[in-house]
């Protein structure tokens, strides 16, 4: 920290120093000048002497040279080696009086040349130095005193009155002199004035210093944090300009719309929103004709590579960066939450239509049960019956044996005895098959609130089939190849019963777009154990996926069905049950005009699933 | 610095003591022809620099006895210097020539600036130099010689000559 009065000191000294150190090199010059000047006047005034008609150089100009080189010689001398000192400024105002009293006696005493000592003073006082006046003063007056006593006309040009003239002539010079001193003293105030202002400034910059650097640190800090927040954000966090050229694209944003910084940099914000209201809501606002999105959360479609659609939930800041009005926007990706909602209404229908079914079927149950056993016991029975009959008819008399057999054919009896075993024998069947429905309803209606859980995928792909027959028993035909000896596997039930749903239902859609004439396809679901896996296998001969698809079939939103019929979120809600939710695999095999094969691959120990099998 | 001081000292010394020595003065007695005024005859060395102040007095002692008083200035030398056209500014000056031996021989002149005052009658009141130094320009000296030639009955004492010297091989 800078101390002002000691540094105002410093300045001020070297205030003067300069000062000091300057005038001395003008007095350099000044001295060269005037030996020069004293040796030309004694030319001009008297260059040689005569003898008859020989000539010489004057004695005058010999003595103006050696007398001008003797008092310019110190002062040259002290201002090249010892400048800016104390010794320096008071030899200049010694040599200097000398040389005004050298270029008196040159003139003879001339009093114009009188004025070179007031000159000469003024000059010294450009050291702003009163006490070096002192010294030329009494130099002055020691020199006119000395020479008006003893040589007054080489001083006054008269010896008239010499002895007191010098009163006159140093009057004048103190008269000077104390104009001279005040205004020594005043510029040397003046400097230090300079120098304790010099310092203050100094000390402010020392302090705005200290304040810049401590801002820019903090600056810095607030860069980093920044920095931080827009690398490590969750969200996407895009800045563009008006014009909507990106010139911001942070790490969360690069995943989410599956595009490089680099890449995106090259590219405008509306190329990240899928074409439509979305992308125009970003045009409007940016074009300050629509302000919804500024400040606010709007749901809109984002778009990824190959022009696949997702759900964000975007909000938008508007900021003026010098003079420029760039807009900051968040990005949110809301598939997951999405894909939720949906899995939870789905699974919400599911528990509704469990619950409707597990009625149903106790409704239905219950009478299918005792007409079952009505129908079991009489079809019992009616072997009786007929044996009965064929008693009845062995012991009929002769007679009357015309007259039953015609009684017999009237009633068609014969082929009652045959028929009616058989119709009992429909009967049960159509039991048998009420109750397996309803089993089956019991079976999946207890999925719809199941977890996670240990389960039999064969039987939740029976139940499943059944339940969904209406589906596909008009189009195709169910060929079941299950493993007799599937191991059980951690999972959960409802949703896996689920994606065999959505794959069957697909598989019948595709067989009947394929089938137009009538006759039914095929559907083949086998399972298998391999190693550490159980396998499910779902073939159809439907028409194929094409390749184009394939890539994106499995994203949310996407469908080749009409309105109405897809939602574009089956084959989504399998890939997220079997990967997601059971870290399973998907793969899919398909040709075009032969069909599709879906392998799921389940882990059986099921390790690490329950979380995501939860949230599935 | 001692030594310094000690060099400006004697420097100075040694000027002054040139400046204040004086040139060979005119011993013998010379007179003039009786005129109606006070004759002021200076012998001057037509290039010396020394009696360019002796001219200027007399110049300024001419200007104010304009009627009573008559100057001849005489060149020692046949060249024309400086000191010619100084000369010809005295008003009314006559001014003539002639060698350094005539000088010496006429006037007993051997130093320039040698000045001689004579009376109407022709008597020589003043004989000496009329700067106080060599060279040295003082108006009131000249003018203060005239004064007292003027008012005394006799001759008065000689002063030194500063000038140069006119060059006369005559002893």
């Amino acid at each position: 920290m800078i101390d002002l009065q000691s540094r105002t000191a410093e300045l001020h000294a070297r205030l003067l120093n300069r000062i000091y150190r300057n005038t001395d090199r003008l007095f350099l010059w000044l001295m060269v000048v005037q030996v020069v000047g004293a040796i030309v006047a004694s030319l001009i005034l008297s260059p040689r002497t005569y003898e008859g008609s020989s000539s010489f150089i004057h004695p005058h100009v010999i003595f103006a040279t050696v007398m001008g080189v003797l008092i310019a010689g110190p002062a040259i001398a002290i201002a090249l080696w010892k400048p800016g000192t104390a010794f320096s400024r008071h030899t200049m105002a010694f040599c200097q009086t000398l040389m005004s009293a050298l270029l008196i006696h040159i003139s003879g005493g001339r009093i114009e040349t009188h004025f070179h000592v007031f000159g000469s003073l003024a000059f010294l006082a450009l050291y702003r130095d009163w006490r070096i006046l002192i010294t030329a003063t009494l130099v002055v007056a020691a020199d006119h005193i000395f020479r008006g006593i003893y040589a007054p006309l080489s001083v006054y040009g008269s010896a008239v009155g010499a002895e007191w003239r010098f009163l006159e002539h140093a009057g004048w010079v103190v008269f000077e002199d104390v104009v001279l001193v005040i205004s020594c003293v005043r510029s040397v105030r003046e400097l230090k004035g300079i120098a304790e202002r010099q310092a203050k400034l100094e000390v402010t910059n020392e302090s705005i210093e200290a304040a810049i650097v401590e801002r820019t640190d903090e600056l810095r800090q607030t860069e980093l944090r920044n920095s931080a927040i827009l690398e490590h954000a969750l969200d996407a966090i895009v800045t563009a300009d008006r014009d909507g050229a990106i010139i911001e694209f942070n790490p969360a944003a690069a995943a989410m719309f599956e595009m490089s910084e680099k890449d995106a940099l090259m590219r405008t914000i509306f190329d990240l929103f899928a074409p439509g209201d979305s992308r125009e809501m970003i045009r409007k606002t940016l074009a300050k004709e629509d302000e919804t999105l500024l400040n606010k959360r709007v749901e809109l479609l984002g778009r990824r590579s190959e022009d696949r659609a997702f759900a964000v939930e975007a909000s938008m800041i508007g900021l003026t960066n010098r003079g420029r009005m760039i807009y900051t926007i968040i990005v949110k990706d809301l598939s997951e939450q999405k894909e939720l909602q949906m899995r939870v209404q789905q699974s919400n229908k599911l528990e509704s239509l469990g619950r409707l079914a597990t009625g149903v079927s106790h409704e239905v149950n219950t009478p299918n049960q005792y007409i079952g056993d009505n129908v079991r016991y009489v079809s019992d029975s009616f072997g009786d019956i007929v044996n009965l009959v064929e008693e009845y008819r062995s012991s009929i008399a002769p007679e009357r044996r015309e007259e039953i057999k015609a009684l017999e054919d009237r009633a068609d009896l014969e082929f009652v005895l045959e028929e009616i075993p058989r119709a009992l024998g429909q009967a049960l069947e159509g039991v048998d098959r009420v109750a397996a429905i309803v089993r089956s309803m019991k079976d999946f209606s207890h999925q719809g609130v199941q977890s996670l859980t240990t389960l039999d995928l064969n039987r939740v792909v029976t139940s499943t089939v059944t339940v969904a027959r209406n589906e596909w028993k008009y189009v195709a035909e169910i060929e079941f190849d299950l493993a007799e000896d599937l191991p059980h596997i951690q999972g959960n039930p409802s949703a896996l019963g689920q994606v065999v749903l959505n794959l069957v239902v697909n598989a019948a859609h595709a067989i009947k777009d394929r089938h137009e004439g009538g006759s039914l396809g095929l559907i083949k679901i086998s399972t298998r154990e391999e190693g550490e896996w159980v396998v499910m296998r779902i073939a159809d001969d439907g028409g194929g996926i094409p390749e184009s698809v394939q890539k994106q079939m499995f994203d949310p939103f996407f469908t080749t069905k009409g309105v109405g019929i897809g939602t574009g979120q089956g084959l989504a809600i399998v890939h997220s049950v079997v990967v997601a939710g059971h870290h399973g695999e998907i793969k899919v095999e398909s040709e075009m005009g032969r069909g599709t094969e879906f392998v799921i691959r389940i882990p059986i120990n099921g390790e690490g699933i329950a979380e995501g099998v939860e949230a599935a | 610095m001692f030594v310094w001081l000690v060099a400006l000292a004697g420097a100075w010394h040694v000027a002054m003591r040139y400046e204040t020595a004086p040139g060979r003065a005119a011993s013998k007695a010379i007179s003039l022809g009786a005129e109606p005024t006070y004759t002021w005859l200076l012998v001057a060395h037509p290039s010396c620099p020394c009696t360019r102040a002796g001219l200027a007095e007399l110049r300024d002692v001419a200007e104010k006895h304009d009627h009573d008083l008559r100057v001849k200035v005489v060149f020692a030398g046949l060249e024309r210097g400086d000191n010619w056209d100084l000369a010809h500014q005295i008003p009314h000056v006559e001014v003539s020539e002639m060698s350094a031996d005539q000088a010496a021989k006429r006037y007993d002149a051997h130093t320039s600036g040698q000045t001689f005052i004579f009376d109407p009658s022709g008597r020589l009141m003043f004989s000496g130099g009329i700067t106080p130094t060599r060279g040295h320009e003082d108006l009131d000296f000249a003018e203060e010689i005239f004064d007292k030639a003027l008012k005394a009955k006799a001759p008065l004492p000689n002063y030194p000559v500063y000038g140069c010297a006119l060059g006369s091989e005559t002893l």
